[in-house]
C-alpha cells in the first residue's frame, strides 16, 4: 500500500493513543490528522478510506464540542476506528463499513453490502451522527438546537453581533446624542457668525445659511426628540421667513444663547434644566408674537405662538402621542440613588443594553407590519427579560421593575392572550425609550458623581404599562419566561405533547395561578417529577449558555476610530511605497528571477491589506435603515398618513464614515416623502392606489460605488410646477431650456419650496438643500427619477469609500490630473466635424445632437504647453447636478484607484480641486473637483486670490 | 513724559522676555530669518513640487512628505522679494502652524538655512513701526545677536490667517 498513507495512519494511530479522554489539544491534533488523511485519501481514490474517515472526523469533533461524551469510551471508539484502518491498509483486508459503525450512523446490523457509491455519498451526512447507543442523545441535541428557544438565542446573538457596529439606536442613544451635540457646537458658532454678519449688513447669504443652521439643528433635534429645541428652531425659521431684513436681530441672539444654554444642559445632563424650559416658553411666546405682528399671516405652527406653552405642543391632537420621554419630562428630576454596583460591570451593561434595545426596537418596527412573527415578539420579549435579569443583579431598580413589568405585558402578547394592537405598540417603544434613557442615566452617572437620578416621571408609565397588562388580558398571566418556557422544553422533549401542555397551562391559570407549571403538570401525572426536574436543568443550562455567550460577544475589539483611521492612511502609504519600490527603474533593470519573485509578493501582499484596509471601515448599512425605518413610523403617525416601510439590501456595507453623513440626507428625502410625496388616504384612494402609502429603501453596490434609493408611491414631482415656480423666484430665466434632470434638480436649490404651507415637518425649502451639500461632500451624486401620480425615486450614488477614489489619469500640459471616474460620463477623440464655436469663442461639442460646452482644462488652470488644437486632444465629458460639460485635456494617461488626501485646506484656496493623491513616481497627484471646476468655468465665482491677481500683485 | 516714556519701555522689554529661546534662522537674500524651533518640523532638501494651479505665485505648490500632502509656499516671493533660481542651497523648513482648522504642516522654501541661535531676553526688541508702507504684524520682534539683525517671525500669521492682509500689504508696497 501507499507508504504515505501508512506514515498517515500510523501517525494517528500513535497520537490516539497518547491522547487522553478530556484533552481537547490532542483530540484538535487528531482531528487535524485525521482530515489531512481524509484529503490524501480522496485525492488518491480511496473510497474506502473516506467514509470512515469522515466519520471519524466527525465524531472527534462532537467529542470536541461535549456533544459526544468526551471520556474513555469515546476514545476507545476512536482508537478503535484507528486500528481498524490501519489493519485495512496493512492487510488489505478492507472491512466492511458496518465495523466502522461507531463513528459512522450505519446501523450495525445493515449488511455491508451497500455500493461504494452510496455509501461514499451517504457517508458525509450520515457520519455525522454517531452509534447507536448515542444516536438518540444526539438526535435530542440536533432537534434542541433548532428548536424555538435555541435557535432564538443564537439567532439573537448572531443578529447582535452584526448590529454591534451599527450604531444603530435610534432612541436618544448616548452616542448619538454625544455626536449631536458635538456638532451643534460647531453650528451654534455658524449661527453667531452669521447673526454678527448680519447685523452689520443683510446679506442674503447670510441669511440663508441661517436658515440652513436652524433647519439641521431643528432635524437632528427632532431624531432625538428634544421637542423644545425643535420648538425654537422651528420658530426661528418661521420668524426669518416672515420677516425680511433688516429685523431685530435680538431675539434671534437670545434664540441661540437659549441653545447655547440648552446644549450646555445636555451635555451636563442629558436633558434640559427647569430653568432653560422656562426660558424656552418664553422665548417661543416672544418670537410667536413678532412673527405674529409683522406679518399678521397664519404659519403652520400654531401651536405655538397661539399657547407659548411647551405643555400645551403635547395636547394638539395632530401631534404624536408617542413622543419620546425626553419630552415628557416636564417636570424636574427626582432623587439621586448611589450607583452600588461595580463600574466595569455597569459599563458593560450599558453598551450591552443597548444592543438588546436596538434589537428589540428592529423587531417591534417589524411586528407592526407582521403582528403575529412569534419570533419578534419572543425577541422583544427576551430584550427585556435579559434586561431585567442583569439590571436586578447590578442593583438598577428602575430597570429592573420597568423590564419586569413590560415583559409581562409583553408575555400575554406572546401567549395570545393580549392582541398586540398599534396602541400597545407605541407602549413597548415608549417603554424602549424610556429604558435608553434610565441606561443613558447610569452612564451620566458614572461620568459624574457616580449618583444615579431617579425618574419619578417612571412610575405614572409604569402603571400605565401595569394597566395595559391587565385590562386587556387575563390578568392572572404569571410573571415570566419560566413557566411556558419550561413547557415548551418538556413539549420538545416529547414528555407530555402540545395539547395536554395547553390544556394543563390553562388549567393552572384559572385554578392554581399560584403554581408553577411543572408543578401543575406532575400533580396531573403527565410526568414524573424527575423529567421536570432535568427540564429545568436544560432551561438553567440554557440561560447560562446564553449568558456565556453574551461574555463572548463583548470580546469583539472596539477601536477608536481614528486609530483604524491611522492604520488605514498608513496602508495605503504602504501601498505607495511598494509601487514605487517595485516601478523603480534601478529594480527594472535588474533582471533577477528571484527579486522578481519577491518583488511579486511583496505586490500580493500590500495589495491584500489594502483590500482589507479599504473593507476594514465597512459596516452595513442596517442600522441607518432601521433610524429611517422609525422615523418613516413617526412621521406617518404625525401626518396622520399611514406609510409602510419597506428595505432592501440592509446588509450592503458601506464607508463608517458615510454611515453618519448620509443619515441627515435621508432623514430629509423621507420626510419629503412622506410630507410632500404620498397623499392622504382620501385622494390614495381616489386614485386607486392603497390607501396605505409606500417608502422604500434599497442598497447596493453597482460598479464600484454604492447606491441607495429612496421610492415612493405618492404622488409624483410635476415638472411643469416646479419650472414655474422656479421662474416665479426668479431661480431660472424664461429662456432657459431645461432637461428633465436639470428641472428635477431645481429642487435642491436653497429656498426652493413648492409647499404652500410650511409645517413642522417640511416646506421651507432647507432640506433639500441639506441633502444636496453632504451627498456633494461625500462626493457623490443624486439623481431623480418621477413619474406623476406614479411615485418619485431619488437615488444617491456614492464612491465606495470616501478614502479612495476611482480616477482617470489625464494630462495637461507637464501637469497630471486625476478626475473622479464618478462624474465622467464619456470621454472622446472628437473629430473636426464635432465642432464648432458661438461667436468665435464659445466652443461646443455636438454629441448625439446635443451640443455640449467645452472648456480647455489648461485656460481653467492656468497651464502653459498644452496642446491647443482640440482635434488632437482628448475631451471627457462629465455631469454635475444634470448639466453635462466636456473639459478638454492633453491625454488620458490611465485609470487608477488612489487615496485622497487634503491639499493643506484652509491655507491654501483649492477651489476646483477636490485633493491630492501620491502618485506611482512619489509626485503628488491633484483630483479635479468637478462642481468646482464646473463653477470656475461658468465664471460665477471669483475667488479671493484672483481679486488678487487681477489686483496686479505679483 | 520722558519718565513714563522710558518705563513703559521697559514693560515692553519685559514683555519680550518670553520670546527669549532657541530660533533656527534662514537667509533670504541678505536678510536672516528666525523661526521658534518648536514650530520647526524638519528640514527637508529641494524635491519636486508639485503646482498647484490658481493660486498665488508664491505658492510653490505641494510636496509629498512620506505619504503625507504639505503645501509648500516659497518664503521670497511671499515678502515680496525678487525671485531667484533654486540652488543646491535651496531648502525646504516644514513648519507646523495654528490655522483656524487646527494644525497644519507647511513647506517653507528659503534661499539657505543659517543655524540654530540662543536668542536671550536682552538682545530682543520690538520690530520698529513702519506706518502703512509696511505691515509689520507677522514679526515677533527683531533680535540684534553679536551685531547682526534677526527677523523672529511669527509663522502663524505669516501662512495663515493674515495671508491676504500680508500680501495685499506686499501689493501696496510695490505699487
Amino acid at each position: 500500500m501507499n507508504p504515505e498513507l501508512i506514515d498517515q495512519v500510523e501517525g494517528l494511530s500513535q497520537v490516539s493513543i497518547q491522547s487522553k479522554a478530556g484533552d481537547i489539544s490532542t483530540l484538535a491534533e487528531l482531528l487535524e490528522k485525521t482530515e489531512t488523511m481524509r484529503q490524501f485519501a480522496e485525492i488518491n481514490g480511496i473510497p474506502d478510506l473516506v467514509a470512515p474517515l469522515n466519520g471519524l472526523g466527525d465524531y472527534i469533533k462532537f467529542v470536541i464540542m461535549g456533544e459526544q461524551g468526551n471520556d474513555e469510551e469515546s476514545m476507545k471508539v476512536i482508537r478503535d476506528t484507528i486500528s481498524l484502518m490501519q489493519e485495512a491498509i496493512f492487510e488489505g483486508n478492507i472491512p466492511p463499513l458496518s465495523a466502522y459503525s461507531p463513528v459512522l450512523k450505519i446501523p450495525g446490523e445493515s449488511p455491508g453490502g451497500a455500493s461504494e457509491m452510496e455509501t461514499e455519498i451517504a457517508a458525509p451526512t450520515a457520519g455525522t451522527v454517531p452509534a447507536d447507543t448515542e444516536s438518540e442523545d444526539y438526535q435530542e441535541d440536533l432537534n434542541g438546537s433548532t428548536g424555538d428557544e435555541i435557535t432564538g438565542i443564537s439567532q439573537e446573538m448572531a443578529q447582535e453581533d452584526d448590529g454591534s457596529e451599527g450604531e444603530g439606536a435610534f432612541a436618544a442613544d448616548k452616542e448619538l446624542l454625544a455626536e449631536y451635540l458635538e456638532e451643534q457646537k460647531n453650528r451654534l458658532e455658524q449661527i453667531e457668525g452669521h447673526l454678527l454678519s448680519l447685523e452689520n449688513e443683510a446679506s442674503e447669504g447670510a441669511l440663508a445659511d441661517l436658515r440652513r443652521a436652524l433647519h439641521t439643528i431643528k432635524g437632528d433635534s427632532g431624531f432625538l426628540g428634544l421637542s423644545e429645541v425643535v420648538q425654537i428652531t422651528h420658530e426661528a425659521e418661521t420668524f426669518l421667513e416672515e420677516n425680511s431684513p433688516p429685523f431685530d436681530l435680538e431675539n434671534l441672539f437670545a434664540v441661540k444663547d437659549w441653545l447655547t444654554r440648552a446644549f450646555e444642559d445636555l451635555t451636563a445632563n442629558g436633558q434640559l434644566s427647569p430653568g432653560t424650559k422656562a426660558t424656552q416658553s418664553q422665548l417661543l411666546g416672544k418670537l410667536g408674537s413678532q412673527a405674529q405682528s409683522s406679518s399678521g399671516e397664519e404659519i403652520g405652527a400654531p401651536p405655538l405662538e397661539a399657547e407659548p406653552d411647551a405643555a400645551s405642543l403635547q395636547s394638539q391632537p395632530d401631534l404624536p402621542e408617542d413622543v419620546s420621554p425626553l419630552e415628557e419630562s416636564a417636570s424636574p428630576s427626582g432623587g439621586k440613588i448611589s450607583l452600588s454596583a461595580d463600574e466595569s460591570l455597569l459599563v458593560d451593561f450599558i453598551s450591552e443594553s443597548k444592543e438588546h434595545l436596538e434589537e428589540a426596537t428592529a423587531q417591534l418596527l417589524s411586528l407592526e407590519n407582521d403582528p403575529n412573527n412569534e419570533e419578534s415578539i419572543n425577541s422583544v420579549f427576551r430584550a427585556f427579560h435579559t434586561l431585567k435579569g442583569i439590571a436586578g443583579f447590578l442593583n438598577l431598580d428602575e430597570i429592573k421593575v420597568l423590564a419586569h413589568d413590560t415583559e409581562n405585558l409583553l408575555d400575554l402578547v406572546r401567549r395570545r392572550e393580549l392582541e398586540l394592537t398599534p396602541g400597545l405598540t407605541d407602549l413597548v417603544f415608549e417603554a424602549l425609550d424610556w429604558m435608553t434613557r434610565l441606561i443613558n442615566n447610569i452612564g451620566d452617572g458614572l461620568q459624574s458623581d457616580g449618583m444615579l437620578i431617579s425618574e419619578p416621571e417612571l412610575n405614572p408609565f409604569i402603571e400605565k404599562i401595569k394597566a395595559s397588562a391587565t385590562t386587556n388580558g387575563d390578568g392572572g398571566g404569571a410573571p415570566g419566561l419560566p413557566t411556558s418556557k419550561l413547557g415548551e422544553i418538556l413539549v420538545k422533549s416529547g414528555a407530555v405533547d402540545r395539547n395536554q401542555m395547553n390544556e394543563a397551562i390553562e388549567e393552572a391559570k384559572i385554578f392554581e395561578p399560584e403554581k408553577k407549571i411543572g408543578e401543575v403538570l406532575v400533580e396531573k401525572n403527565l410526568v414524573s417529577s424527575e423529567t421536570v426536574n432535568s427540564a429545568l436543568k436544560e432551561q438553567h443550562q440554557e440561560r447560562l449558555q446564553a449568558s456565556r455567550k453574551a461574555v463572548e460577544l463583548k470580546e469583539t475589539l472596539r477601536v477608536d476610530y481614528a486609530r483604524l483611521e491611522n492604520m488605514i492612511n498608513t496602508i495605503g502609504e504602504l501601498v505607495l511605497a511598494e509601487a514605487m519600490i517595485t516601478q523603480d527603474e534601478v529594480i527594472l533593470d535588474i533582471h533577477s528571477e528571484n527579486l522578481t519573485k519577491k518583488l511579486y509578493n511583496l505586490r500580493q501582499v500590500s495589495r491584500k491589506l489594502q483590500e482589507l484596509g479599504t473593507t476594514i471601515r465597512m459596516i452595513p448599512i442596517s442600522g441607518t435603515f432601521q433610524k429611517m425605518a422609525r422615523l418613516t413610523r413617526d412621521l406617518s403617525r404625525k401626518s396622520g398618513k399611514p406609510v409602510l416601510f419597506t428595505s432592501k439590501g440592509d446588509e450592503t456595507e458601506l464607508d463608517r464614515a458615510y454611515v453618519d453623513m448620509i443619515a441627515d440626507p435621508l432623514v430629509h428625502m423621507i420626510r419629503n416623502a412622506v410630507d410632500h410625496g404620498i397623499e392622504t388616504p382620501q385622494e390614495r384612494v381616489k386614485a386607486g392606489k392603497p390607501e396605505e402609502g409606500l417608502i422604500h429603501l434599497r442598497a447596493y453596490h453597482e460598479g464600484g460605488n454604492i447606491h441607495v434609493e429612496i421610492s415612493d408611491d405618492g404622488k409624483g414631482i410635476d415638472q411643469e410646477v416646479i419650472y414655474n415656480k422656479a421662474l416665479e423666484k426668479g431661480m431660472i430665466s424664461e429662456d432657459e431650456k431645461l432637461t428633465e434632470q436639470e428641472i428635477y434638480q431645481l429642487i435642491f436649490l436653497p429656498g426652493f419650496s413648492t409647499a404652500s404651507s410650511v409645517t413642522e415637518v417640511s416646506g421651507r425649502g432647507v432640506g433639500m438643500d441639506v441633502v444636496r451639500r453632504n451627498i456633494k461632500e461625500l462626493r457623490g451624486q443624486v439623481t431623480i427619477t418621477s413619474e406623476l401620480g406614479v411615485g418619485t425615486n431619488f437615488k444617491i450614488i456614492l464612491p465606495l469609500t470616501l478614502a479612495l477614489i476611482d480616477g482617470m489619469l489625464v494630462k495637461s500640459g507637464e501637469e497630471r490630473f486625476i478626475i473622479p471616474v464618478l462624474s465622467v460620463v464619456e470621454s472622446i477623440r472628437p473629430t473636426p466635424e464635432m465642432l464648432s464655436t458661438i461667436v468665435g469663442k464659445g466652443e461646443m461639442i455636438s454629441l448625439r445632437n446635443r451640443q455640449l460646452p467645452l472648456f480647455r482644462l489648461y485656460k481653467l488652470f492656468n497651464i502653459q504647453n498644452a496642446k491647443k488644437d482640440i482635434s488632437d486632444c482628448l475631451v471627457v465629458v462629465v455631469e454635475n447636478d444634470g448639466r453635462q460639460i466636456g473639459i478638454v485635456v492633453d491625454d488620458l494617461i490611465g485609470m487608477q484607484q488612489t487615496v485622497i488626501k487634503g491639499l493643506g485646506q484652509g491655507l491654501i484656496d483649492t477651489r476646483g480641486l477636490a485633493g491630492g493623491s501620491i502618485m506611482a513616481d512619489g509626485l503628488v497627484g491633484l483630483i479635479v473637483d468637478i462642481p468646482g471646476l464646473m463653477s470656475i468655468a461658468r465664471g460665477q465665482e471669483k475667488t479671493n486670490i484672483e481679486q488678487i491677481q487681477d489686483m496686479g500683485v505679483n | 513724559m520722558t519718565e513714563v516714556r522710558q518705563g513703559e519701555e521697559a514693560v515692553q522689554i519685559n514683555e519680550l522676555a518670553h520670546l527669549a529661546g532657541k530660533y533656527l534662522t534662514f537667509m533670504l537674500d541678505k536678510e536672516e530669518y528666525g523661526l521658534e524651533i518648536i514650530k520647526v518640523q524638519e528640514i527637508i532638501g529641494l524635491m519636486p513640487i508639485t503646482k498647484v494651479p490658481r493660486v498665488p505665485k508664491y505658492m510653490r505648490g505641494v510636496i509629498n512628505l512620506r505619504g503625507r500632502i504639505i503645501p509648500t509656499i516659497d518664503l521670497r516671493l511671499k515678502f515680496g522679494l525678487e525671485a531667484i533660481e533654486d540652488t543646491d542651497r535651496t531648502c525646504i523648513i516644514v513648519v507646523e502652524v495654528m490655522s483656524a482648522k487646527g494644525n497644519i504642516n507647511v513647506g517653507i522654501v528659503v534661499d539657505q538655512v543659517a543655524e540654530v541661535l540662543d536668542v536671550a531676553a536682552n538682545e530682543i526688541d520690538h520690530a520698529p513701526e513702519f506706518g502703512t508702507s509696511l505691515n509689520t504684524e507677522f514679526i515677533l520682534a527683531v533680535g540684534i545677536v553679536k551685531g547682526s539683525v534677526k527677523i523672529l517671525l511669527d509663522i502663524d500669521k505669516v501662512l495663515t490667517e493674515e495671508e491676504v492682509q500680508v500680501v495685499q500689504s506686499v501689493a501696496t508696497t510695490q505699487s
